[in-house]
């Protein structure tokens, strides 16, 4: 009796740690993958839609950086209204609260 | 079953607010929201670091400087370390979640750059870059505790600045600049909310975390 348990145990704990090293180790390639990914999809489209796409999926992505760039060198920056004199103005408040 | 989450409801501080507007083309509704959590207040109070003095204070300098900080001061005689830093890491000061509520993004408050999109006053969204800029002054204190058979002790002081910059991304004009200040066993607080405190790693790294 006393060896089934023990068996059981090794088994199912063998299992839980394979199944959270296991998933772990995946999601970590995945999110590693598909920042990469999605920086080469938007380059190889090479649009506005697919540069601003990729800064909203990944705020803190690898390639910020260059995706700015990008973003500058096309010229537009609004996501409807490229029109400089429509820029933001972060400290509006609404109702007491900050806006963004 | 409400008291064992009302410690963590009251430990959330939730400032959201949304804006539906037009962006390629759809109604969106972008939303920043920020979450304050993971403050680990350093109180200074002694935690014990080995039994040998000679030993745990080599050990505690090379901890440190394996994690990356840069000592300025290490005194054996009177058993203080010193250092400065500008790592992100020594603080923290929550989540922030942006996007559309049904698609949100986040990421730690404390990152050192981001990049949001944010509604455009004439309509249409922008995007700004989002830099957080971190110097923290640590003080360690080691010593010997007679109290407790010879046992070797150490205690931490905490000093930070954190910048908090909002950039527009299209001509470079910063829009927003706030630098706050803050000790160990305190919290600082921007004029966006965003809180921030110690992270308690010095004393992770001190304990071999």
């Amino acid at each position: 009796m006393t060896k089934k348990i023990s068996a059981w145990a090794m088994f199912v704990r063998a299992f839980v740690v394979t199944l959270f090293a296991g998933s772990s180790v995946a999601d970590a390639q995945n999110s590693a993958l598909s920042d990469d990914a999605a920086w080469a999809y938007a380059v190889s489209i090479g649009t506005q839609a697919a540069v601003r796409d990729y800064l909203r999926n990944f705020p803190t992505g690898e390639h910020l950086d260059a995706a700015v760039r990008l973003l500058l060198t096309i010229g537009e920056l609004n996501g409807t209204d490229p029109s400089p004199a429509n820029l933001p103005r972060l400290e509006t408040s609404t109702g007491g609260q900050v806006l963004y | 079953m409400i008291m064992k989450f009302l410690p963590f409801v009251i430990g959330m501080m939730v400032v959201a607010s949304c804006t539906s507007i037009y962006v390629d083309g759809e109604l969106r509704n972008l939303s920043v929201r920020y979450e304050s959590g993971g403050i680990r207040p350093e109180s200074g109070a002694i935690f014990s670091i080995g039994t040998d003095y000679r030993q745990s204070f080599a050990t505690a300098k090379n901890r440190l400087r394996a994690a990356g900080f840069q000592i300025s001061d290490a005194n054996l005689a009177s058993g203080i370390i010193t250092l400065t830093s500008t790592q992100n890491s020594l603080i923290s000061c929550g989540t922030v979640t942006i996007g559309e509520l049904d698609n949100p993004k986040s990421f730690a408050a404390n990152v050192a750059d981001a990049v949001m999109e944010v509604p455009a006053e004439g309509g249409g969204s922008t995007f700004v870059r989002r830099a957080m800029a971190v110097q923290s002054e640590v003080s360690i204190s080691i010593g010997v505790d007679p109290e407790q058979q010879g046992a070797i002790f150490a205690s931490i002081n905490e000093g930070h600045l954190a910048r908090l910059t909002l950039t527009q991304i299209l001509n470079n004009v910063s829009v927003y600049s706030e630098t706050i200040q803050f000790s160990g066993n305190s919290a600082g607080q921007f004029r966006r909310r965003v809180v921030c405190g110690s992270a308690g790693r010095i004393r992770e790294i001190l304990q071999g975390n």
